[in-house]
């Protein structure tokens, strides 16, 4: 799976998928899951597209030295 | 002195260290509220009055002998129930917490018991911090003060009843997705969610490590500055605290609250997204506010913003799996102790793809990026309505775990939950009240580590706006 849009999978897939990592789940708890994975989906086709060099620590850095000598 | 309870925690810190009041009767004034209000608020999971009435006492000594007193000496605070103290109940609003006693102590509690503050209780919360109404089902529904039909917003439910209603005159809350400001919002106060790394997180309880920020709740913007002053900061015992040094954030703003005070200081309107559909008195509320901040010098000035919309739904790619991670090993032993509407959430972070969630924390650099360059190289500071609609009822929210769930929280933490994700620090100040009768707030959004900035515009509109109105209790 990726973020470029072949993550929709169907409900009974989803359910076997969560119940893979040892959690039952019940099919009407499904649905509302498999809808909150759409939009999450979609929003990454629109967000993500993360360069190589996009590591989390170049996250971390530029939120720790943004403005470094500036303000108070 | 009239009602002690009245005063905002400076003028109550500086009134104990005078001698005008001791901390015995302020204590005393405050449970005594809580005894009166706790039935109709539901603000408290438990209260710790014996041991506050001892500290009281201890604090009236230390001032009699001259000795040299903190910050927030005799000062009565109460926090939601998540931050653990040695050998007291901690529940964090679970059923499955409910008699966990942790070892060691959060450092923000040492930190405020070392200015002085006196703890009187644990607040009640969303079960594990996980939604932004102020249901609870293991504890019962907390309740607005303005309104106990109306949600008050969480997850921080109980530090913003509590504050609203002067039982308290502070709490710490964290902020995942909104959950300080939102509650701040939705009862009246000021509340600020600082930058992601400001405030250690040691002996709190977990819950998205990429997005917690440990916050706090307040009557007034100058309080908020002392108590984060007082809590931010390296901390050994967290090596994600940042080692930025920590301003005083007291400083500034009585100049900041002059006429003038924020002369050449320039306020951006995001261009999209954080007004869309917003209810039109909320509308007018913010557009009055954004004119007192121009009346105090500021300049307005419509800045771009990304594709915000998108990005609160991609956050939920890191929330969620990190949180089911937590609470991977209960939601395989017992999925029966959980309320509906969290197991819900959580199940969706077993959904998400390793990658998605990898690619999404990557992205976060070059998103942040987008908007310091984007929005933050024309303004100081966003500003933006922490909520587009009026306070809702209980009733209107109470969605469980159903299908309805994901549309009505998600319209709540629209406008605070993109900003957990950038990591940028938002102080929401209450700027009027709707005609059902519940506050608003402005939300202020600055660059990283800008915490003080945001202080000094909060103190202007305070200043301008005169003290924000008091529940009738």
């Amino acid at each position: 799976m990726s973020a470029a849009g072949d993550n929709d999978i169907g409900e009974a897939a989803l359910a076997e998928l969560i119940a893979s990592s040892g959690v039952a789940v019940s099919q009407e708890e499904v649905a509302p899951v498999a809808g909150a994975l759409k939009r999450i989906d979609a929003a990454a086709r629109i967000l993500l597209r993360p360069s190589f060099d996009d590591t989390v620590e170049a996250y971390y850095r530029l939120l720790e030295q943004d403005g470094v000598g500036a303000g108070a | 002195m009239t009602d002690p309870t009245s005063l905002t925690l400076r003028e109550a810190a500086a009134a104990i260290a005078q001698g005008k009041l001791s901390a015995e009767a302020l204590v005393d004034a405050c449970l005594d509220r809580v005894e009166r209000l706790q039935p109709v608020l539901n603000c408290f999971i438990s209260v710790t009055a014996e041991r506050a009435r001892k500290l009281a006492r201890e604090a009236d000594t230390a001032v009699k002998a001259g000795r040299a007193l903190g910050p927030l000496h005799g000062v009565p605070l109460a926090h939601k129930d998540m931050f653990y103290r040695a050998g007291e109940v901690c529940t964090c609003g679970s059923k499955i917490r409910r008699d966990f006693v942790p070892d060691h102590t959060a450092t923000v509690l040492a930190r405020l018991d070392a200015a002085g503050a006196i703890e009187i209780g644990h607040l009640n919360m969303a079960e594990f911090a996980m939604g932004p109404t102020g249901h609870n089902e293991h504890y019962g529904r907390c309740r607005n003060p303005w309104n106990p039909d109306h949600i008050t917003g969480g997850s921080s439910s109980g530090s913003g009843a509590a504050v609203a209603a002067a039982l308290a005159f502070g709490a710490l809350g964290s902020d995942t997705g909104g959950s300080v400001r939102l509650p701040a919002a939705a009862c009246g106060v000021v509340g600020i969610k600082p930058t992601l790394g400001r405030v250690s997180r040691y002996g709190t309880m977990p819950l998205s490590h990429s997005l917690d920020c440990i916050g706090m709740l307040a009557r007034s913007v100058g309080d908020c500055a002392r108590l984060l002053s007082l809590i931010a900061g390296p901390d050994a015992h967290d090596g994600m605290a940042s080692r930025r040094p920590v301003p005083d954030y007291e400083r500034g703003l009585d100049e900041a609250a002059q006429a003038g005070g924020l002369a050449g200081l320039r306020i951006g309107v995001p261009n999209r997204y954080y007004l869309d559909d917003i209810d039109p008195e909320v509308a007018n509320l913010i557009a009055d506010s954004r004119r007192v901040l121009e009346k105090r010098g500021a300049r307005v000035v419509d800045v771009p913003v990304g594709d915000h919309g998108a990005l609160n739904d991609l956050s939920n790619a890191v929330l969620w799996p990190e949180a089911a991670d937590v609470h991977l090993q209960w939601l395989r032993e017992r999925p029966q102790d959980y309320a509906k509407q969290g197991r819900a959430r959580l199940l969706v972070g077993l959904g998400v793809p390793a990658t998605l969630y990898g690619e999404a924390l990557r992205a976060r650099a070059g998103l942040l990026k987008e908007l310091l360059h984007d929005a933050f190289s024309q303004c100081d500071v966003l500003h933006l309505p922490v909520l587009r609609r009026p306070v809702p009822t209980a009733a209107e929210t109470d969605v469980g775990g159903g299908a309805a769930m994901q549309q009505v929280l998600g319209q709540i933490v629209a406008n605070t939950r993109p900003f957990n994700f950038l990591g940028l620090p938002g102080l929401s100040v209450p700027i009027g009240l709707t005609r059902n009768g519940l506050p608003q707030a402005m939300q202020l959004v600055g660059r990283p580590f800008r915490e003080d900035l945001l202080f000094r515009v909060g103190a202007a509109y305070e200043a301008a706006a005169g003290p924000f109105a008091r529940p009738k209790l």
